[in-house]
């Protein structure tokens, strides 16, 4: 049973991490928000910028602050799936020789899965079962996997030759795709100080895996009034060009819109934002800023959307825009 | 936990005013809308007040919009959703629909989000968030309509003219009616239950006096006051000649019907003075009606004293109401209808065309005669001047002059004549000097007649009988016509009404 005191004291948790990562990490705060968005709420996230932002180093910080054990796949083309999942190896025994599972790198509770585009489908599917399921399967046996169970996934948006897009069932496993901007010059030149200059604070270990489900339960907890609901579950409806009721906006620039788990992940994180706020509701405003991290990467866009140089972030802005007018 | 639903009444109540105050101005919007189709209308048509009505409209309406507004029930839900849009955030929404899932231990959330909703409503600035602002858009619409329509004001508007003439028509009315009445309470006969019918008769025309808006109203009433008065005096006439065609007075009954005075005195001579006087006594003692047998007994008294005229008056004062001679409550009637006439007279100049001016002009009414039309040329002058009034007719029917030509009917405007016809009997004018009446001539050609009026003939106190200076009229009128340069035709109109006048 969750105490009121823990209710109280989860805003000073979450500051308390982000304070530690922000020791490493310069800037990027709305990265690191919806990084520990989606860790408290339970779901994967798909981080996507230009190499050299820091965005392994978020993820070692993050794991080194949340004492969780860590691994990090460089995603290559040659990459086959028992080198993430683990095999069955000969190990020789008093008793003779036998087979022992040797797991692989997917054995951890936060997984940093580099490049995530650039393994062939065959890995990227691997990668899958542990997303969705927390377990991986290997020569007919299920391991479960621990909990909590993060994966975080990269992607250069950039140098797309040679590399093998994530297919959307994969991609709609993302709780949110994050997109990782430049820093400015001023946040340059802190990174520069950090990384190049002399020994720095290093980081505290604020947390653990217990305290990060205690959070995640209690984010849960957190009330929706049935208006909010409903206005969530009508925005994705609303991506659905094909369905009735569909904005113009939609149905003239969308190929296919967002899924059931879109609606699960707007709910999940707008619910883990409202406590981050300091509130024990969530609210239509919080439904509005996890829109774009939830939906950008579960919909498509038709040729005319692509032709008239639309971008899904407009288009999702345009159906809030339109919702907020009818709310 | 408190009830959400106490500290959501400032914010329901609040709603309510801000609701009142829309309603209100677009109330104000719609009846300034209302007042300015009025106003509009008042050009067209004469509206009574219109000034009044138009307030009241306009008034009405804010008032209703405001009233209903305010009185319309804001609910908990509207109410809720109003703060969290103004900045609640969800807050009093979540807390409202959760506050049903009370049992007897509360989910630590459930109870914080409660109390954090609670906390925010309390520290909701209610002015500020809700502030009593009207729409701009309506308010101008609402005063633009407002300033056009008092603008209309300053417009000169043809129907003011027909409203006075009407309210001069009432007050006319009124006065008419005030005459009627007091004339109604100094009316004596002889007959208490013949009194009181005049006076209940009398009584009704006043009141439809004053409820008449038009001349036809009036007249109509005027009509059936008459028409019931002819109705009691005929009884008394019918009884007093049948009693004295018991008596073997044919003739003298037959002179009396005729209505001639000069007749009924010639059939008094013609009887011998006693067998007369004893008929008359004898019929005053058989009858049962009390003013008959009060005429009876005067004409054998007057007979019995050799006044033969008293004896004839006597005798018509009864039989003569069947044919129409003027009694006390008749002469009223007859003043009554003149100032009718007259009145709509005043109104038909007020209007051309106008319902009282077709009245007048066909000549509806005998004795208003006051025909002075600035009708179109081919409205025949068919103001006849009989009875009891200014009997003249001024309207020509299109006269066209032609010097040396006789005149023909044509089509120019027609010509007002003074004098045509004077009033030869008019019972205002009683015992008073007459009027000096001049009849134009052609320059060098015509003549130039005056005539002096007498007085009136009988008095102030007296009923003159019509047929005594019915011939007169007649007469008058024809020599009046001849003199006159009127069409074949309107002589012909003339002659035959007097005629039958004298039948």
């Amino acid at each position: 049973m969750i105490s009121k005191e823990e209710i109280l004291s989860f805003g000073d948790k979450i500051d308390e991490i982000r304070e530690e990562i922000a020791k490493e990490i310069v800037g990027q705060e709305t990265v690191i928000q919806q990084l520990l968005t989606a860790l408290i709420a339970g779901g994967n996230v798909l981080l996507e910028g230009v190499p050299g932002l820091g965005k392994t180093r978020l993820v070692r910080t993050l794991s080194k602050v949340a004492s969780l054990p860590f691994s990090r796949i460089q995603f290559t083309p040659d990459l086959m799936p028992a080198d993430i999942t683990g095999t069955n190896i000969i190990v020789k025994t008093e008793a003779g020789n036998e087979f022992r599972f040797q797991p692989g790198p997917l054995f951890a509770s936060v997984i940093l899965a580099d490049e995530i585009n650039r393994a062939t489908p065959k890995t990227q599917s691997a990668l899958l079962e542990a997303m969705q399921e927390q377990s991986v399967t290997v020569a007919g046996v299920s391991r479960p996997l621990g909990d909590p169970y993060f994966v975080l996934a990269t992607q250069n948006p950039i140098e797309q030759e040679g590399t093998y897009p994530l297919p959307e069932a994969q991609l709609d496993r993302f709780m949110l795709k994050i997109l990782v901007e430049f820093p400015s010059l001023q946040e340059l030149g802190q990174i520069v100080g950090l990384t190049t200059g002399g020994e720095h604070e290093p980081v505290r270990q604020v947390t653990d895996g217990e305290t990060l489900l205690r959070l995640r339960q209690i984010a849960q907890s957190v009330p929706i009034a049935e208006a909010v609901q409903a206005y969530a579950l009508k925005l994705v409806l609303h991506t659905h060009p094909e369905l009735p009721g569909a904005p113009e906006i939609t149905r003239s620039f969308v190929r296919y819109g967002a899924s059931p788990r879109a609606a699960q992940a707007l709910i999940s994180t707008a619910r883990v934002r409202a406590l981050m706020q300091g509130r024990y509701n969530v609210a239509f405003e919080d439904i509005d800023a996890m829109a774009l991290p939830c939906l950008r990467h579960r919909i498509a866009l038709n040729f005319e959307g692509l032709s008239q140089g639309r971008t899904v972030e407009n288009v999702i802005c345009d159906l809030l825009q339109d919702m907020a007018q009818n709310r | 936990m408190k009830p959400l639903e106490t500290a959501l009444r400032p914010v329901r109540l609040r709603m309510r005013l801000e609701r009142s105050l829309t309603w209100g101005i677009l109330g104000m919007a719609i009846g300034a809308g209302a007042a300015l189709m009025l106003r509009l209308g008042g050009f067209l048509w004469p509206i009574k007040g219109l000034w009044v009505l138009c307030s009241l409209c306009l008034l009405a309406s804010i008032l209703l919009g405001g009233l209903i507004g305010f009185l319309w029930p804001v609910s908990i839900k509207r109410a809720a959703y109003q703060v969290d849009h103004c900045g609640l955030m969800a807050r009093v929404q979540t807390a409202l629909e959760w506050e049903k899932y009370q049992s007897g231990e509360e989910h630590p959330m459930i109870l914080l989000q409660h109390q954090d909703a609670q906390k925010a409503l309390e520290a909701f600035d209610i002015r500020t968030a809700l502030p009593l602002r009207p729409r701009k858009s309506v308010l101008i619409i609402a005063f633009g309509l407002i300033v056009l329509m008092v603008g209309l004001g300053l417009v000169p508007n043809p129907q003011h003219e027909v409203l006075q003439s009407k309210a001069i028509f009432k007050q006319e009315m009124g006065k008419q009616a005030a005459l009627v009445e007091e004339g109604a309470g100094k009316l004596e006969t002889t007959d208490p239950k013949e009194n009181q019918e005049s006076r209940k008769i009398l009584g009704d025309l006043a009141r439809d006096l004053r409820k008449a808006d038009s001349p036809r109203e009036a007249l109509s009433a005027l009509d059936q006051a008459q028409r019931k008065l002819e109705n009691l005096w005929k009884n008394d006439a019918d009884t007093l000649r049948n009693e004295l065609a018991n008596q073997g007075k044919n003739d003298l009954v037959s002179a009396l019907e005729k209505g001639d005075a000069k007749d009924t005195e010639n059939e008094l001579k013609a009887q011998g003075a006693h067998q007369l006087v004893q008929s008359l006594t004898q019929a005053a003692q058989q009858t049962t009606s009390s003013s008959v047998q009060q005429a009876l007994s005067q004409a054998a008294q007057a007979v019995a004293e050799g006044n033969l005229s008293q004896a004839q008056m006597a005798l018509n004062s009864i039989a003569a109401a069947s044919s129409g001679s003027p009694g006390q409550a008749a002469a009223l009637i007859q003043m009554a209808r003149n100032a009718t006439a007259r009145a709509g007279q005043a109104m038909g100049n007020a209007v051309p065309g106008s319902a009282a001016q077709a009245l007048v002009s066909l000549g509806l009414q005998a004795g208003s005669g006051q025909g002075s039309g600035s009708g179109v040329g081919s409205t025949p002058g068919q103001g006849a001047g009989g009875g009891a009034g200014k009997g003249s007719t001024n309207l020509d029917a299109g006269y066209q002059n032609h010097s040396g030509n006789p005149p023909v009917q044509g089509n120019t405007a027609p010509k007002e004549k003074v004098g045509v016809y004077e009033a030869i009997y008019d019972p205002t004018r009683l015992d008073r000097e007459g009027e000096l009446t001049r009849e134009r001539g052609d320059i060098g050609d015509g003549e130039t007649t005056q005539a002096q009026l007498g007085p009136g003939l009988g008095s102030v106190d007296e009923n003159v009988p019509y047929p005594q200076v019915a011939l007169e009229y007649s007469q008058s009128a024809v020599q009046a016509v001849e003199n006159a340069k009127l069409p074949t035709y309107a002589q012909k109109w003339v002659e035959s009404y007097f005629a039958s006048l004298l039948e």
